[in-house]
């Protein structure tokens, strides 16, 4: 990765918006080239300033280099705050990549918990806890069409379909949706 | 991952345990970022998060000191702290028609008895058919949960009727609500009027179409400080709802501010239609500088009916006395099992 650990975000939010999600965990995760992982292999215990740090005598402890966390929750985890207060907010568990991830996600409104699986056989399974007071409109990636569905305390309702996508508005509570193989 | 098993809170740490194990077919469960404790637990940004230091006050010898308190339940954080406005602060606001205090302390110096460093307790007043259950939250009566006010409950799970917010509290005290020191707060919603609001669903049983009513609202801060030492400029309140029901909203709230000193009620907001559950400005009577306020909130859901209040029970009426070095305590924003419990005094 030739991009730098204080700018990496937009190379992951550049990926991620290109449809390539599964090369966001690619660049996390690469122990050979520049990356967070090759921190890690080389006994680092913090994010850096630069990629080659204890070589340019550069901090190795630096915030600044932990942007990524951005993108691992907005695109792996797949949460996103979309208006002010957090009273609204998307979900949209990534269509390639990892096959799970969970966290909870505090808002100004409260916890958001979400927990995603994506079976080997394929299809998806996504578990959602919203607070009182947020409206979430989730984007569950599809192959094929009226593969999904949905229920739950926050009665989730299906909005619409494309070729890629299957979209539902849900309320606060927990609620699953599942997307069929 | 094998990085992930040194307990290392740096973001790397974090950023690699979201992450996961890419591409297996068969991934690590261990690596996984763990749900344990329930929402509120693990990370804890939006948790009360409290450091509740006891210090509510400090005679500064300023006399530009105004104090506000939240009725916060025990299990988010068990006082609220004093802020501090300039001289100059914008409280000089239109004056509202000033509503009568409710059952203001007769007893100027009641916490005598009880000793002032203890005297803070809170408690919670629950809606029709329900009761305290501890930990912040109103329980069905005769459901099961209605006696959890253990202090750790939160530390293990979430249990079923936490809010989400205030799991793993620290020495939660029991509620005293027959406690005859119990203050000016009234027992709403019965006692308060819901000015301009239809207040229908006050008395419901919570067999209503519309489900159950909302439980009272938490994590009350003011600008988002869970225990602001001083405040400056006016005070913007900020709290959570907390509804039983699924797929809830805030249809509207109230808002009550009444001084400390003898109960009186600067600011009824009156029962205002918005989902708004941040940033909202005082907008009452002036407000003076070193003196104490304290403050509630209600909410009412989709169906329109109407929430509880918490309810703060506190026995002093000098703020300066409210200062109680003894009594430290601390709310770890996470989990950690064997600390959680730990009352710090």
């Amino acid at each position: 990765m030739q991009q730098g650990p204080m700018t990496a975000h937009w190379l992951l939010k550049a990926l991620n918006d290109a449809g390539r999600p599964d090369q966001v965990v690619a660049r996390l995760t690469d122990q050979a080239g520049f990356g967070w992982a090759r921190i890690l292999s080389m006994g680092g215990t913090f994010t850096w300033e630069g990629w080659t740090a204890p070589a340019q005598g550069e901090s190795e402890s630096h915030g600044w280099g932990a942007q990524a966390l951005v993108d691992i929750v907005e695109s792996l985890l797949g949460l996103r705050v979309t208006a002010p207060g957090a009273s609204a907010i998307l979900i949209a568990p990534p269509a390639v990549g990892l096959s799970y991830a969970n966290g909870t996600v505090h808002t100004e409104r409260g916890p958001v918990y979400i927990d995603w699986t994506r079976p080997v056989a394929g299809g998806l399974a996504l578990d959602l806890t919203i607070p009182v007071n947020v409206s979430a409109t989730v984007v569950l990636p599809i192959t094929k069409p009226a593969s999904t569905s949905a229920s739950g305390a926050g009665q989730p309702t299906f909005v619409s379909e494309d070729t890629a996508q299957a979209r539902y508005t849900v309320g606060s509570g927990q609620s699953s949706f599942v997307v069929a193989n | 991952m094998r990085h992930l098993r040194s307990a290392s809170f740096s973001p790397l740490a974090i950023l690699f345990a979201l992450v996961g194990c890419a591409g297996s077919s068969n991934p690590p469960r261990d690596a996984r970022v763990d749900r344990s404790g329930g929402g509120g637990d693990s990370g804890a940004v939006g948790d009360a998060g409290a450091v509740d230091s006891g210090a509510s006050s400090q005679d500064s010898g300023a006399g530009d000191m105004v104090v506000i308190e939240s009725g916060v339940p025990d299990g988010a954080a068990d006082i609220s702290i004093p802020f501090q406005v300039g001289p100059d602060a914008a409280f000089d606001l239109s004056p509202s028609e000033p509503l009568a205090a409710p059952d203001a302390p007769s007893d100027p110096s009641p916490g005598v008895e009880k000793g002032n460093a203890d005297a803070a307790t809170l408690d919670m007043a629950c809606a029709a058919g329900y009761q305290y259950g501890g930990n912040g939250n109103c329980v069905a009566i005769g459901s099961e949960g209605a006696d959890s006010g253990s202090d750790c409950d939160g530390t293990g799970g979430q249990d079923d009727t936490a809010t989400g917010q205030g799991d793993g509290a620290v020495d939660a005290e029991p509620a005293d609500a027959a406690s005859p020191d119990s203050l000016q707060t009234p027992d709403r919603p019965d006692d308060l009027p819901a000015n301009g609001g239809t207040d229908g669903a006050t008395g419901g049983t919570g067999e209503t179409s519309g489900g159950n009513p909302p439980l009272a609202p938490t994590d009350l801060n003011v600008a988002d400080r869970a225990a602001p030492l001083n405040v400056e400029g006016t005070p913007l309140f900020g709290w959570v709802p907390n509804d039983p029901d699924g797929n809830e909203i805030q249809s509207a709230y109230e808002i009550q501010v009444a001084r400390v000193s003898d109960g009186l009620v600067t600011w009824d907001s009156g029962k205002v239609p918005s989902s708004a559950e941040s940033f909202v400005a005082y907008a009452g009577s002036a407000l003076a500088a070193g003196t104490s306020y304290t403050w509630t909130v209600r909410t009412w859901d989709r169906t329109d009916q109407v929430s509880g209040t918490l309810r703060k029970l506190r026995t002093p009426t000098r703020w300066d006395l409210v200062w109680r070095p003894r009594r430290v305590r601390l709310k770890l924003p996470l989990t950690w099992p064997d600390s959680a419990c730990n009352k710090v005094r």
